[in-house]
């Protein structure tokens, strides 16, 4: 096409219309990657004067006016006019179309002009994710695609929470990972982010119908980089950082001590105080500090090449991830290589290879925050060193006044280490025997091999701390999957009647193998003893197989009428090993419509529209997510107490028990959309409504009693429940220059409802349990994940307002209060405060996302913003736990004043009181509940690209970026998106301090050459 | 354009007054039934209570208007109580029985006070009523602090005679005390003055075997009474199923504790029983007797005129004198009156108190802690509610490694039950625990001895008096005792 346009330009040059003529030169370069653009056309304005740029990037004209105007133009970049002004020289950064609605989008098992698109699909490019250093391209995805809810937490390795367009089963909310058509396990970890082309989001069933059986969550489809035709150019990026955590501010020694003992004569109780009377705070311990590194270093390097000529196009990278934790025992190091190549034969025949090697090494990353907070500041570290013996570990110091195992002393035993190798290969062949037919057959295999090491020295520093024997284990891991994909795909075009259709066939097994030892009891503590063969006691070993596999047949049918009128139907079977005889195959259809309304003629004479299409799509997917043997009645090994004896007499029972009628679970969906350009596409805006309905959701059911099957083990999976997401997405765009400045701003608004509709016998699922209560509850009709308990009412200021807190006959709601305690709300007045008062507290997830991108670039300068944010989530915050001094642990800085001591003094922080009668810190309350909500500037870069001579393959970009920098919130905890993850996606939003995302600085470099 | 503006805002006005008008119900949206006040007409205008008692307001409360609320209100008793009644109820409420409790604390100063009640009607109309309450009502009957219990066995000897002793005590003041024995005419009635009473009498029997019933009536001044009823069995000296061992000297002490004592023994065959008996201190003084409540009026110990031989009358019996400190056992044969005292070591293996537990032995994983054992279970102060995790620890005595014990401050009322077991940081209940057996129901507080691995659940007791109390349990003999010391 370029070429024919090339000739046609030419042969249309025959005279020229200026009288004073020079030679211009110059180089045309890309705006967002400095590279140099081949095969732009360069005509001067109202002539046919034109060339082509080579691959360096460079071009001559002869016989161009002095005065004239030159015009640039190459699919995939804006147009550019420049005034020639006697210039010779003139060099051309091109920048990109603001959205090219003609690119290409991969969609499951092929590819699709966006605009031809007709269901909900996000796309985003690679460097758009590679602006943000991590080691999951999740965490730089987020809030940059609309309906994909993100929720990242710190520390090395860590995988964030992705929930694509909400919760429609309570088995996992992962969406399904594709990786160059190869379906991979719930995380990417993998994968560097350099090596990623593009990502696309595959959101609703018309789009997602294709993966069938795993496709309720949503599909994220992983295409990596590829080869393109020129002389081999290469790439290295490095970014050295340091991560940083803020740090709680907890009580010193002497504040310790006084809310200690305050607690106890609160009370009348003598305080049973261990320890020295009026310690000062620099007598005592700075946990925080000794626990946890002010700074963790995080390193991302990356070096790729990509070239090719007509016949063969390669690309290839080597990267290398480190990611320490902020503690000093726990690390990510990740070594990646990824070579694509493609073989064209001849114009038929195309044959190519992906190919991806990995190491992986991390040192398990503790989580020793909530020890760190908790642990007793007048302890010190080690014990006297007078006391201490030949075993270094039984050197540290036991707490005096609580029961928190020395955090120190934790970090110091830890050894815990996996490695991994892996390989993922993707040979494929594909021929194009006819005009618009391809056929192509790609088996990939994805192999793993982890070997994990685990070792508990012995120790002694008191009864209630300590190690008897030694252990030592080691496990070895191996998956191996493999996936066999034919495709058929037929395109063409009639007239005003285009068609691709695609067929297909695939078969994929997923196979795990692993066996672990143990022994106890090593000689010594020493490293080279900490091998399973040196254990002398309590040898243990294990060791399965675990398979499973997939069959499945695929169709497609794309039809539109002059790009005006759009029809998409797809339709899989998935046969699975999951499933009985009779339910092992299911059928997963999907239709979807749209109208390209800006194609009508009642559209053309206007130019503020520039593309209109509305959207409609419905389509029925499946989940797979529970074990492999779910449907088979097994037995294994248990114990039994008989009669009086305390003896455990070993056998075997029931474990599980199958269900023969076991079936696929399928989520329904429903979208509307819009996609709108404005302004010559300046102004993009994409609005979707969509609504997914799960049946037949497995869950586990209670078996009659009279059967005899154990209690727990008698629970069997049955398709009993259904969920439901409703929500709504808006994202926006806009792109413009003005001279040297050029900006980009997208938003993304995002909101979505989760309920449960039916549930085991209409039993709501609780989760996570606190004193023998559960913080969340699940309950049909209601939105999931929200929190369940009390309504606390402030604080009890004196006697009368306990004596006023009463039932209508005077029946006293809380007897065990005292003035400074919590006064819970007795709801339906009914003069009891029981469980008929609890009420729904708040919810975990949001009622909405917020995502905000903005570029700005002005000559070589750049700088990059990207924000994030929910709102409308509440969080259960444990840590407000830390005021209480519960169990003889340290509370927050200031607990002694805030802490209510007399009327008025406080009406949230509760007396300090050893018994805690009135079970303040023990109640499922809304003393916990904050408001979650935060919006946090995920990313800060400023760039710099070093200027360079036009004839140059040579360049540097130079950044300094923030990751983290600020968040605004009201929430109290550390941080607010760690807390969002609870303990999973049915009980969300539980902050027991987990990791929180580190602020990250990082220097930047991008050589190019 | 500009007049459809102006009519828009108008619409857009009168839809704000109308939100705003029915946002709020206020007192004029209620219709006017009647322009009376509300009507309050209490049961009593004047209630005597005492400290640490609850009392009952009572009344009749009536607006047509509808009732909005009811305030009682008195600042020295902490009392500000709203009843709101609109919030309550969702219907308008125009006729209302209030029945309020309150309770005082034990420590409530001042003898009257007067309770402000505050009628309010839905049109804010309002109405006061003073009701008084005093603190000199008197509303526990009397109790015995000692005396005979349900049967006693008088052995008939040439001059029969029945050692009648009793103490009772009323909180007020007591009025009088009336005892009688239906079968032999025996009446008595004693007017009494003061808050105690003792009464002693040696009362003449018929020398033949038979049944008296015994009846003592103690009244107070407000008319209170308690009763007890004794059966007097005369008779030769019978073959008691349970015996005693007591370790206390006066009536009192051995009527003070919560259980425990005195202690049962073993019967080993007829007439014959085996005391396995921990002496504290040296030169413990001990006895035995078959009802347990008196020493009277048979009270086995040696006999004074012959050391070899026991002698029943509690009036001739001398207590046996253990020693040293130490186990002893006592065997004894009430018919035949001879006895041995032997001192003895346990054979079993004490506890491992201290040594590590494992909190899941099926999980070599699983962390351990030290072994302690403890009370479990409800009103123990200062701990959890039947919680393995957060029990009563109880501590091992220093010289005998069977026998525990635990100190602890009791309110009066407080009610008690547990069982004795491991501390267990997870909240389970591993073995070995102990619990008790004894007759009576489940709160009469019979607890008469422990079973390992077994027993039966405690039987629940209630503290008469605040107090300090210590619990003490042994493993070796499986008793534990639980009594007031101060």
């Amino acid at each position: 096409m370029k070429k024919l346009l090339f000739v046609t330009i030419l042969s249309l040059m025959t005279f020229s219309l200026f009288a004073q003529q020079i030679n211009v030169k110059g180089r045309v370069i890309g705006a967002t990657d400095n590279e140099a653009v081949i095969g732009a056309v360069v005509v001067v304005v109202g002539t046919n004067n034109a060339t082509m740029t080579d691959v360096n990037g460079t071009y001559s004209l002869n016989g161009v006016p002095a005065n004239g105007q030159l015009q640039f133009s190459y699919s995939g970049y804006k147009q550019q006019v420049v005034a020639v002004n006697n210039r010779t020289t003139i060099d051309v950064t091109m920048e990109d179309d603001v959205q090219n609605i003609d690119e290409v989008v991969v969609v499951g098992y092929g590819t699709v002009k966006r605009s031809d698109l007709t269901s909900s699909i996000s796309t985003v490019k690679g460097d758009d994710l590679k602006v943000t250093s991590s080691g999951n391209a999740m965490n730089s995805l987020q809030g940059k695609a609309a309906g994909v809810q993100i929720t990242t937490a710190g520390g090395p390795g860590s995988t964030p929470r992705v929930v694509i367009r909400g919760v429609t089963t309570v088995n996992g909310s992962d969406p399904l990972y594709v990786v160059d058509g190869m379906p991979v396990s719930g995380n990417i970890n993998f994968l560097s982010q350099d090596d990623i082309e593009s990502i696309e989001i595959l959101k609703d069933a018309s789009a997602s119908a294709i993966y069938g059986t795993r496709g309720s969550n949503g599909v994220i489809l992983v295409t990596t980089k590829k080869g393109s035709q020129g002389a081999i150019k290469f790439s290295l990026s490095a970014n050295v950082g340091v991560q940083t955590l803020e740090k709680p501010n907890m009580a010193k020694a002497s504040e310790y001590e006084k809310v200690f003992k305050t607690r106890y004569t609160n009370d009348g109780s003598v305080p049973v105080w261990n320890g020295k009377n009026d310690i000062t705070d620099a007598e005592g311990t700075d946990w925080w500090n000794e626990v946890v590194k002010p700074i963790a270093l995080t390193q991302d390097y990356n070096l790729s090449f990509t070239g090719g000529t007509e016949k063969l196009l390669y690309s290839g990278s080597i990267g290398y991830y480190n990611q320490d934790a902020n503690f000093s025992y726990g690390n990510w190091q990740r070594v990646t290589a990824r070579f694509n190549t493609v073989y064209k034969v001849n114009k038929i025949v195309e044959f190519g290879v992906d190919l991806a090697p990995r190491f992986e090494k991390w040192n398990d990353t503790p989580n020793l925050f909530n020890d760190a907070m908790r642990m007793d500041p007048t302890t010190p570290v080690m014990r006297p060193e007078e006391e201490w013996t030949d075993n270094y570990f039984s050197n540290f110091s036991r707490s005096h006044n609580s029961q928190v195992w020395n955090p120190v002393a934790n970090l110091a035993r830890l050894t815990a280490n996996s490695q991994e190798y892996g390989l993922m290969m993707n040979p494929y062949i594909s021929v194009k025997p006819l005009k618009g037919l391809t056929i192509r057959s790609q088996f990939g295999i994805d192999a793993r091999f982890r070997l994990s090491d685990n070792f508990t020295p012995s120790f002694f520093i008191d009864n209630l701390e300590q190690q008897q024997l030694s252990y030592v284990s080691r496990t070895s891991n191996q998956w191996v999957n493999w996936n066999w994909m034919n495709t058929v795909n037929y395109e063409n075009s009639f007239g005003k009647h285009n068609l691709n259709l695609m067929g297909g066939f695939t078969m994929e097994e997923f196979a795990n193998y692993w066996v672990s030892g143990s022994r106890e009891n090593t000689p010594s503590n020493i490293p080279n003893l900490q091998f399973v063969n040196a254990g002398t006691l309590n040898q243990k070993s294990g060791g399965s197989n675990g398979f499973s596999s997939l069959i499945s047949y695929l169709a497609r049918a794309m039809y539109n009428y002059d790009n005006r009128y759009y029809i998409t139907a797809s339709v899989r079977v998935d046969g699975s090993s999951k499933f009985p005889s009779g339910s092992k195959y299911a059928t997963f259809p999907a239709v979807s419509l749209a109208w390209r309304i800006s194609n009508e003629k009642f559209m053309q004479n206007q130019n503020v529209v520039s593309n209109l299409k509305l959207r409609l799509g419905w389509g029925r997917v499946g989940n797979q997510n529970i074990d492999s043997d779910a449907y088979l009645t097994l037995i294994g090994t248990g114990d039994y107490v008989f009669g009086s004896s305390a003896d455990r007499n070993l056998g075997t029972a029931v474990s599980t028990v199958g269900n023969s009628m076991l079936r696929w679970e399928t989520v329904e969906d429903f979208n509307i959309g819009v996609d709108a350009g404005f302004l010559n596409n300046r102004l993009n805006v994409t609005a979707d409504i969509y609504q997914k309905t799960s049946k037949d959701m497995l869950l586990k059911k209670a078996n009659l009693s009279i059967l005899g099957y154990p209690m727990w083990n008698g629970e069997m999976w049955t398709n009993i429940g259904s969920m439901q997401a409703r929500g709504w997405e808006l994202s926006a765009s806009w792109r413009d220059n003005v001279g040297d400045f050029s900006y980009q701003i997208g938003l993304i608004f995002s909101g979505v409802e989760n309920k449960a509709l039916k549930l085991v016998d209409g039993s709501p699922i609780l989760g996570w349990e606190y004193y023998g209560n559960y913080i969340t509850r699940n309950e049909e009709g209601g939105q999931i994940s929200r929190f369940y308990g009390y309504v606390a009412d402030g604080l009890f200021q004196n006697q009368k307002e306990i004596n006023a807190h009463t039932g209508e006959n005077g029946s006293i709601l809380q007897p065990n209060a005292k003035p400074g305690d919590i006064r819970y709300v007795d709801l339906n007045n009914d003069g009891v405060i029981d469980d008929k008062d609890k009420t729904y507290l708040g919810n975990a997830l949001p009622k909405f996302t917020v995502g905000l991108n903005a570029n700005f670039a002005y000559k070589n300068f750049e700088l990059i913003a990207n924000f994030y944010g929910t709102f409308g989530n509440q969080v259960f915050n444990l840590t407000n736990n830390l005021y209480s001094g519960e169990g003889g642990v340290n509370v927050f800085a200031g607990t002694y004043d805030k802490a209510w001591n007399g009327e008025g003094t406080s009406n949230f922080i509760p007396r300090l009181s050893v018994n805690d009668a009135n079970k303040n810190y023990q109640t499922v309350s809304s003393f916990y509940i904050e408001d979650g909500s935060y919006f946090r500037c995920k990313l800060l870069q400023i760039a710099y690209n070093i200027p360079r001579k036009p004839a140059s393959k040579v360049g540097l970009r130079v950044s300094l970026s923030a990751q983290n920098l600020f968040t605004i919130t009201n929430y109290s905890g550390m941080d607010p998106e760690r807390a969002q993850m609870g303990g999973g996606i049915m009980s969300a939003g539980i902050d027991n301090v987990g990791y929180p995302n580190p602020r990250t600085f990082l220097l930047g470099l991008n050589f190019t050459f | 354009m500009k007049r459809k503006l102006l009519s828009n805002f108008g619409l857009l006005g009168l839809l704000f007054s109308l939100l705003v008008l029915s946002g709020c119900k206020k007192d004029s949206d209620y219709p006017v039934v009647n322009d009376k006040n509300p009507e309050i007409s209490l049961s009593s205008s004047h209630i005597r209570t005492e400290a640490g008692r609850e009392f009952v307001i009572k009344g009749y409360v009536e607006d047509l208007n509808g009732i909005s609320s009811i305030r009682l209100f008195n600042d020295q008793l902490d009392l500000d109580k709203t009843i709101d009644l609109l919030k309550i109820y969702d219907e308008l409420v125009t006729k209302y029985d209030l029945n309020y409790k309150f309770k005082t604390p034990k420590t409530q100063q001042g003898d009257n006070f007067v309770i402000e009640i505050t009628v309010t009607d839905v049109l804010g109309r309002v109405t006061t009523s003073q009701l008084t309450v005093s603190m000199d009502g008197d509303f526990d009957p009397p109790f015995f602090t000692s005396g005979p219990g349900s049967n006693v066995i008088v052995l008939i000897k040439a001059d029969t005679k029945f050692k009648l002793s009793f103490s009772v005590e009323d909180k007020k003041e007591l009025d009088y005390v009336e005892i009688s024995i239906e079968e032999l005419s025996y009446v008595q009635r004693e007017t009494v003055s003061g808050r105690t009473f003792s009464f002693l009498d040696q009362i003449d029997l018929p020398s033949q075997e038979q049944e008296l019933n015994l009846t003592i009536v103690a009244y107070d001044k407000a008319g209170l009474s308690v009763e007890r009823k004794t059966v007097i069995k005369v008779s030769d000296l019978p073959d008691f199923a349970k015996m005693y061992i007591v370790d206390v000297q006066t009536i009192e002490e051995l009527n003070s504790s919560l259980f425990g004592i005195p202690q049962l023994i073993e019967r080993t065959g007829a007439f014959q029983y085996r005391a396995r008996y921990y002496s504290e201190k040296a030169g413990t003084e001990v006895r035995f007797i078959p009802q347990k409540t008196d020493f009277s009026p048979i009270c086995f110990g040696v006999d004074a005129d012959d050391e070899t031989v026991l002698a029943d009358d509690p009036e001739v019996s001398q207590p046996i004198v253990l020693e040293q400190v130490g186990y002893y056992e006592i065997n004894f044969d009430t018919k035949q009156g001879t006895y041995s005292v032997a001192p003895y070591t346990p054979s079993d293996i004490p506890l491992p108190i201290g040594e590590p537990m494992s909190l899941n032995p099926s999980d070599p994983d699983a962390p351990s802690i030290p072994f302690q054992i403890a009370l479990i279970g409800a009103g123990l102060p200062g701990v959890g509610n039947w919680s393995p995790s957060n029990p009563f620890i109880l501590t091992l005595s220093e010289q005998n490694p069977f026998l525990f014990f635990a100190e602890m401050e009791l309110e009066a009322g407080t009610e008690i039950e547990f069982t004795i077991g491991p501390k267990h940081d997870w909240g389970w209940w591993p073995e070995p625990f102990w619990r008790f057996e004894g007759t009576g129901g489940q709160n009469s507080g019979e607890n008469e001895y422990n079973v390992k691995n077994g027993g039966d659940n405690m039987k629940k007791v209630t503290v008469r008096k605040d107090g300090k109390y210590i619990f003490k349990f042994d493993t070796h003999l499986l008793r534990s005792r639980f009594y007031q010391v101060n």
